[in-house]
């Protein structure tokens, strides 16, 4: 577009823009009044969300290749690669874990992916009382895209598609409890690029940190040192 | 001002007003204008008041720093996108658009056309719908709520839209260096924007009506908040407040960008300089958005990529562009925003500068014009000036 | 670079820099020209169409603006950029010619150690904006400019100069936030805030 010339500039007279006072007009809104509101009833109507809306992730955790291309591009820091156990088998490559918490919903992510292993969802509803048990929800590895359509169909109001995260701290065992009742476990053994087998304690965390996460961190570090 | 020996009577006095106010002296007191009131935003002046006259005001911006410059040197390139993009809420696809203009530059990309049709039609979508919220806030700022109500619901139409096109409503992150994300879903979502523009063509007789003819607006208006033509280029004013004193200067003309060369419209100017004139001048604006917009529909999408072919844009998170400088602009509904972006060939952004139009017109501006105003009038000069408080702040 | 006349050609034979001898025949060249005529101590090329850019000595940086103000209405913005390992601030004064259609960027050094330069304030008003916030960020000295001080930061940050490339962010946020500023700790990769 730089070759084009500039245009010329064709200026607007003030008669063109001016415009009349009146004191009648105002009142010919009026006739709105017998229309039809724009307005939606909120909890007996809906707005579908566009196909292809920025929602939540999901994750085919066969294709996920652990290159941490999307921890790298993520504008807010909130993926983390995190290293699953699933059945007593260690998952060879990490996966991304996404804290909604942070999550800006650009999904760069997925643009990023080079095998197409994670993806996104239309669903948008992301509310919480603000309990502990809350924030930890919003904060997970996400499951198969194939899974999710299925509640999807089955729901149809796009909600998050886990009801309920727990995390054992004995057994280090993280289980969802889907939406339709289904349970899902596996095992979360470490955190990082680099594989907690490698022998490579994680420098024990500073005492000041209280939270779910870290504590949860804490505990799977003192795993890999008894591995190690 | 703070400073002030208050007496003791007048303190004792002030305690008794409804609001708290710091009476200097008998007729004077300081009041603090936001950042809780809707016409400023997010920002507050303080205002010396004599009476129900301003004596001096003070800008005092800082409520939405949220240092994005300093941010965005510390992540990739195309994630900056999801950063810069918050420095303007209402037409979010601005930022988004000098940042690219600027790293296409530098890299030396040629962007495709298709993109560059998208792009257009984006940033146009953008203003319109940044003129139906700046309607919401004007007509609130007099008074006339119906104008308001009206306008947030045909910027729902819109959101619609990006969200179709985009996958967000707000914001887009949507243009990114190089081209745009994703194509246009079909042909069925071109039938809806023409749709759309042709449904609002009708309705801006119903703006008319309601608010840009309407005796109230026009009293509350005329004559406030003058500036001169003089003035304005000394201050950097730029935009519709700049089109308001008489000055032709649109960046879609004078620095052409994207399709603009090959569209036809016009640049409404008015002499007077004051409230009304930035207002009128808003108003045949908004027409002269339709009509572009109409243009681009009847030119069609070219063929072709939505985004440029190269062998770096693999490794997304490590694309290094090489060093380099660039200031790109785009003339948003407030006026003309432009970043600077420097590169020292890294993978991130050596300094990203960003320049919001309220920078110039929302601070030395304001104070000047808020001088001898009245109280009332206050409200008015915000919301014709068009000031965006994270423009200063960032 | 700092003869009144240039002889074009002989000029490009001797430098091999690519600044002064190839002015081209457009708006751009000729307005370029006429400036450094009348500032001779100043270098000036054309980047492309519509974008110029100037570079002037610090110590002549306000006679030069009161020179370019005659064919640049605007002051757009004033951008510093800090260059740690040259120890330089750049400062980039932003013009716009509302007339011929130009945007210059008019570049100056200034040490890092002592930054000074004098205010344009009274050449454009709105340049005590763009100085309060250079001044604020980066902690540049606009002598004359009498508002200089807490501006868009709260008083607390004023004197730290945030922007600065050396100003340690994380600490920084640490120190203030404490134990709520973040859940993760810093083992993290590439860690930003």
């Amino acid at each position: 577009m730089e070759s084009v010339k500039k245009p010329r500039v064709r200026i607007v007279g003030e008669e063109k823009v001016r415009l009349k006072k009146s004191f009648v007009k105002p009142w010919l809104g009026i006739k709105y009044l017998f229309k039809k509101p724009v307005t939606i009833k909120i909890p007996f109507e809906r707005i579908e969300p566009a196909p292809k809306y920025r929602g939540f992730h999901t994750l085919d955790w066969k294709k996920c290749i652990g290159c941490n291309f999307c921890g790298q591009i993520c504008p807010a820091r909130a993926i983390e690669m995190t290293w699953i156990e699933v059945d007593g088998k260690i998952e060879k490559r990490p996966h991304p874990k996404v804290d909604y918490g942070r999550c800006t919903f650009c999904q760069f992510c997925v643009d990023v992916c080079p095998t197409g292993a994670l993806g996104h969802v239309e669903n948008c509803y992301l509310t919480t009382s603000g309990l502990e048990e809350d924030l930890e929800l919003y904060d997970w590895v996400p499951i198969d895209p194939k899974k999710v359509q299925e509640l999807n169909e089955k729901f149809g109001d796009y909600r998050f598609p886990v009801e309920r995260i727990t995390f054992n701290k004995e057994t280090k065992e993280t289980t969802y409890y889907l939406r339709d009742g289904t349970e899902f476990r596996f095992k979360i053994i470490g955190y990082g690029l680099k594989p907690p087998a490698a022998a490579r304690p994680k420098p024990a965390a500073k005492p000041a940190q209280k939270s779910a996460e870290s504590s949860k961190k804490d505990e799977s570090s003192k795993t890999e040192e008894k591995k190690g | 001002m703070a400073d002030l020996e208050v007496p003791k009577e007048l303190r004792e006095e002030a305690k008794g007003h409804d609001m708290y106010l710091h009476p200097i002296d008998k007729n004077t007191y300081e009041l603090f204008f936001g950042p809780q009131h809707m016409a400023t935003e997010n920002f507050s002046v303080i205002l010396k008041m004599d009476g129900n006259r301003i004596e001096k005001a003070i800008v005092n911006p800082g409520f939405l720093h949220r240092g994005f410059e300093k941010l965005a040197e510390g992540r990739p390139y195309f994630t900056n996108i999801a950063l810069l993009l918050r420095i303007c809420v209402p037409e979010s696809d601005v930022p988004e658009n000098i940042y690219s203009m600027a790293v296409d530059e530098i890299v030396g990309w040629e962007v495709p056309d298709r993109a560059q049709w998208i792009r257009t039609t984006v940033l146009e979508m953008a203003r319109m719908s940044a003129w139906m919220f700046w309607i919401l806030g004007f007509g609130n700022e007099i008074g006339l709520y119906t104008a308001g109500q009206w306008a947030a619901a045909y910027r729902e139409r819109f959101m619609r839209l990006f969200e179709e096109l985009t996958g967000g409503r707000v914001y887009h992150i949507y243009t990114v260096p190089g081209g745009v994300r994703r194509d246009i879903p079909g042909d069925k979502w071109l039938r809806q924007l023409r749709d759309t523009v042709e449904y609002l063509k009708g309705k801006l007789k119903d703006f008319d009506e309601i608010l840009f003819d309407n005796y109230i607006t026009i009293e509350r208006t005329e004559g406030v908040g003058v500036m001169d033509k003089k003035f304005a280029l000394r201050h950097a004013v730029t935009g519709p407040n700049l089109r308001a004193v008489g000055v032709p200067y649109d960046v879609r003309k004078d620095d052409p960008y994207y399709f603009y060369p090959e569209l036809d419209f016009e640049v409404p100017v008015l002499k007077e300089g004051d409230s009304l004139a930035r207002v009128l001048v808003r108003r045949y604006e908004m027409e002269q958005d339709l009509y572009i917009l109409e243009q681009l529909l009847d030119m069609g999408p070219p063929s072709g990529p939505y985004m440029v072919q190269d062998p770096r844009l693999k490794a997304l998170p490590r694309f290094k562009p090489p060093k380099g400088d660039a200031y790109a602009h785009v003339e948003s509904t407030k006026g003309d925003f432009g970043a600077y972006v420097v590169s020292d060939g890294t993978h991130k952004p050596y300094r990203v500068h960003v320049r919001g139009p309220s920078q110039s017109h929302g601070v030395t501006v304001l104070e000047e014009l808020l001088k001898g105003a009245r109280l009332a009038d206050v409200p008015v000069i915000l919301k014709t000036l068009d000031n965006c408080p994270p423009d200063i702040d960032r | 670079m700092d003869m009144n006349e240039k002889p074009k050609v002989e000029e490009k034979v001797e430098n091999t820099e690519e600044t002064k001898p190839e002015l081209p025949e457009t708006k751009e060249g000729r307005l370029v020209k006429e400036i450094l005529g009348e500032a001779p101590y100043a270098e000036g090329n054309v980047r492309r169409e519509r974008r110029v850019e100037f570079k002037v000595p610090p110590e002549r940086i306000r006679e030069f603006l009161e020179t370019a103000q005659k064919k640049f209405e605007m002051l757009i913005q004033i951008t510093v950029v800090d260059w740690l390992k040259e120890g330089e601030f750049e400062v980039i004064y932003q013009l716009w010619s509302v007339s011929e259609s130009v945007h210059a960027a008019v570049r100056t050094r200034i040490p890092r150690e002592d930054p000074r330069l004098p205010t344009v304030m009274d050449i454009w008003p709105v340049a005590e904006t763009y100085e309060r916030e250079g001044h604020e960020f980066f902690g540049v000295m606009y002598e004359g400019n009498p508002r200089l001080g807490p501006f868009i930061l709260e008083p607390r940050e004023y004197e730290k100069h945030p922007f600065r490339k050396d100003f340690n962010m994380l600490g920084y946020v640490k120190g203030i936030y404490g134990e709520d500023f973040d859940r993760y700790d810093e083992s993290k990769t590439n860690y930003v805030i």
